[in-house]
């Protein structure tokens, strides 16, 4: 299948080149968006794969969902150059341990990988019974892996409540439009008929 | 060379299963797909100012052709002459790919939009997801370009814009869980198949509603548009845009309308389904039906624009997060719950 | 496999294809509206003055709060998708198991309520 292993070239060699590109680009929206070009050629690998699933997901989620909060962040936020030249040489620093952990780690991986014995005997995808790939993720993430899905949904509590404690403001009296007040009220309280003499006023 | 073709000539044979022919023939489809759906956005541009003419006790568009009927390529022609002003400080490039995106997506969701029965380009296993993954793309259009134009009152509304399609988006996937529920899968095909005893408006008319006013809200259409709102933003994210780039953004929120009335169909009012199979109704051919329920839903977006007031942003948010959601969970878990007490007990 | 991948190859053209009309449909423009730019026509549309100073300003923290929220009810939709396909299989422990993960997001939920993060003045 020359057409799809053209395609599997192309797809991660674009991701290759978003990911540099995310890197080096100078204006932080275009990193941000080149990020999101990435994203979507990962989506591609997935397909080619045979998960759509999660190459769907991985669509909705990550470009439809934390890259607009990414994009969000990088547009409305000046960098103020100041402060921003004096904290920027601490937080060098902190790009520079990640990258050697994880690039120590990528070493032991790749030193002490190998092919599981039976792996080429396996089949990534449970085409041979008639089982879409959604359907098979389905009847076990929910069953099987009922524990990890109840922790996420702990993890994504966590999220919830910190977002909202992070961006707390002070409890100010604000205007606030009642509808149920509104709805509820009766005419007798707001309108008065009046009988008005002439030449006498109210 | 010769070597090299021939095998890759192979290799496309093998991959198409018959003939080269095959990519002609999708070629073929896909056009057969996108200009009349081109051609149904210009005149659905026609269709809302008469309607809305109508309502208004108006005459509307009436001096281009018979009935004004040419109005919309007298439309498109000026707009095609008219220049293109790229605001000196906004970043060309991305100014220019903002609405070239936005349409592009607008118009690339209607690949898995199946018309009739096997009548899709392309019949995936979670056209669901798909749809749902570019319309929530779509967000980008309208970010890119406040951002790229540099402009204060583009950008405030790109921002408006993207917060409100965003807190709709929620209560729309919920809606469409409810309906993966009943259908037991994410093929389009499948839901309408699904739907042979009964429209799934039945069961789930209150979602259909949430349905239909999240689908105003994701277009940005009336009482929803609060982006272009004209008197205090001068129509948002797309002031500093002229001629065709402009031009792309107006025909991507009309074929967005469209393809919210397909989804409509599709998830409620059963596609191509007649409403009853027996004699008289199934004279009518598939794409008889389809067109015909997509035009109803048109015309309730048209009649809710000439109707509603815009909705101020702070009911707007709250309407989506306070109402929409909670009230569109609800229903995912009774709707859940049902289905379990079905196949529980047997009867399904 | 090969039919799942057909449908796809099916989708990525028909994506080029429009990437190509809508492209085509700005490129038309350029090559036939008359193009007179001078810096006063250039300049941002600002109520006839220049703007003041860069409009990447101070916005409101709510937009972001929005964003974070939507990212995680987004995630919450995403869970529901296969579990919605499944649900004949897994019958009522998979309907259990998803409950309670639907109860630990509602408590977020009510809190987010009762913090004012949904209330827009």
């Amino acid at each position: 299948m020359v057409i799809f292993g053209m395609m599997f070239y192309l797809f991660a060699g674009l991701t290759l080149l978003s990911a540099f590109l995310t890197l080096i680009a100078r204006a932080p929206v275009h990193s941000a968006l080149w990020l999101i070009f990435m994203f979507l050629n990962g989506a591609g690998l997935f397909v080619l794969l045979g998960s759509e699933l999660l190459a769907m997901i991985f669509v909705i989620v990550y470009v439809g969902a934390v890259a607009v909060l990414f994009l969000f962040v990088v547009m409305m936020i000046k960098p103020q150059r100041e402060v921003l030249k004096k904290e920027i040489k601490w937080y060098k620093r902190i790009p520079v341990l990640i990258g050697i952990f994880f690039g120590s780690e990528m070493v032991f991986i790749l030193g002490g990988w190998s092919f599981v014995p039976v792996a080429s005997t396996l089949d990534q995808l449970p085409s041979r019974v008639q089982i879409s790939n959604t359907t098979a993720i389905g009847n076990i993430l929910y069953t099987h892996y009922a524990v990890l899905f109840e922790i996420a949904g702990f993890i994504l509590l966590g999220a919830m409540v910190g977002a909202i404690v992070l961006t707390k403001r002070a409890p100010k009296e604000r205007y606030r439009q009642k509808m149920s007040d509104q709805v509820l009220e009766k005419k007798k309280n707001r309108i008065k008929i009046c009988h008005v003499d002439i030449r006498k006023g109210v | 060379m010769k070597n090299f073709f021939s095998f890759f000539y192979q290799e496309i044979q093998s991959f198409c299963g018959r003939d080269l022919l095959f990519f002609g023939e999708m070629i073929f489809k896909i056009l057969m797909v996108i200009l009349p759906l081109l051609l149904g956005v210009a005149f659905l541009t026609l269709f809302e100012r008469k309607v809305i003419a109508a309502i208004q006790l108006r005459r509307g568009p009436n001096v281009v052709g018979p009935f004004g009927i040419l109005q919309p390529f007298a439309d498109g022609l000026k707009l095609l002459h008219k220049e293109i002003i790229i605001p000196h400080r906004a970043n060309k490039f991305l100014f220019l790919l903002a609405p070239i995106f936005t349409f592009t997506l607008a118009l690339s969701v209607w690949a898995v939009i199946p018309f009739g029965f096997k009548q899709s380009i392309s019949n995936i296993n979670v056209g669901v997801l798909y749809v749902f993954a570019v319309s929530s793309l779509s967000v980008y259009g309208l970010i890119i370009a406040g951002w790229a134009s540099q402009s204060r009152y583009a950008f405030l509304g790109a921002l408006r814009s993207a917060a409100q399609m965003i807190s709709y988006e929620v209560s729309l996937g919920f809606v469409i869980v409810t309906v993966v529920l009943c259908a037991g899968s994410m093929n389009l095909q499948e839901i309408v198949l699904a739907q042979q005893k009964f429209w799934f408006v039945v069961p789930l008319f209150p979602m259909f509603f949430i349905f239909m006013v999240s689908a105003f809200a994701e277009t940005n259409r009336a009482p929803f548009d609060l982006p272009e709102a004209e008197t205090e933003l001068v129509s948002g994210y797309n002031v500093e845009y002229s001629s065709m780039p402009f031009a792309l953004f107006f025909l991507g929120e009309y074929a967005n309308m469209i393809l919210m009335s397909v989804l409509g169909t599709i998830f409620f009012l059963g596609g191509w389904l007649p409403p009853f199979e027996c004699r008289p109704f199934t004279w009518l051919p598939d794409g008889a039906w389809f067109g015909m329920k997509v035009l109803i839903l048109l015309f309730v977006f048209v009649w809710v624009r000439a109707t509603f007031p815009r909705y101020r942003y702070d009911q707007l948010m709250r309407l989506g997060w306070k109402f929409f959601l909670p009230f569109s969970l609800i229903w995912v878990v009774l709707t859940a719950a049902f289905v379990v007490f079905l196949k529980e007990s047997g009867s399904l | 496999m090969q039919t799942l991948l057909r449908e796809y190859f099916c989708l990525v053209v028909f994506f080029g294809i429009s990437l190509f009309i809508s492209s085509f449909m700005v490129l038309l423009a350029f090559l036939r509206a008359k193009q007179n730019p001078y810096p006063e026509k250039l300049t941002p549309y600002e109520c006839g003055f220049d703007p003041f100073d860069d409009m990447s300003h101070k916005f409101d923290v709510r937009f972001y709060l929005v964003a974070i929220l939507f990212i995680i009810f987004d995630i919450e939709v995403a869970f529901l998708f296969p579990w919605a396909i499944s649900l004949g299989e897994i019958g009522v422990f998979g309907f259990v198991s998803m409950m309670v993960f639907l109860g630990i997001l509602t408590v977020g939920f009510l809190y987010e309520w009762k913090k004012g993060a949904l209330d827009w003045e």
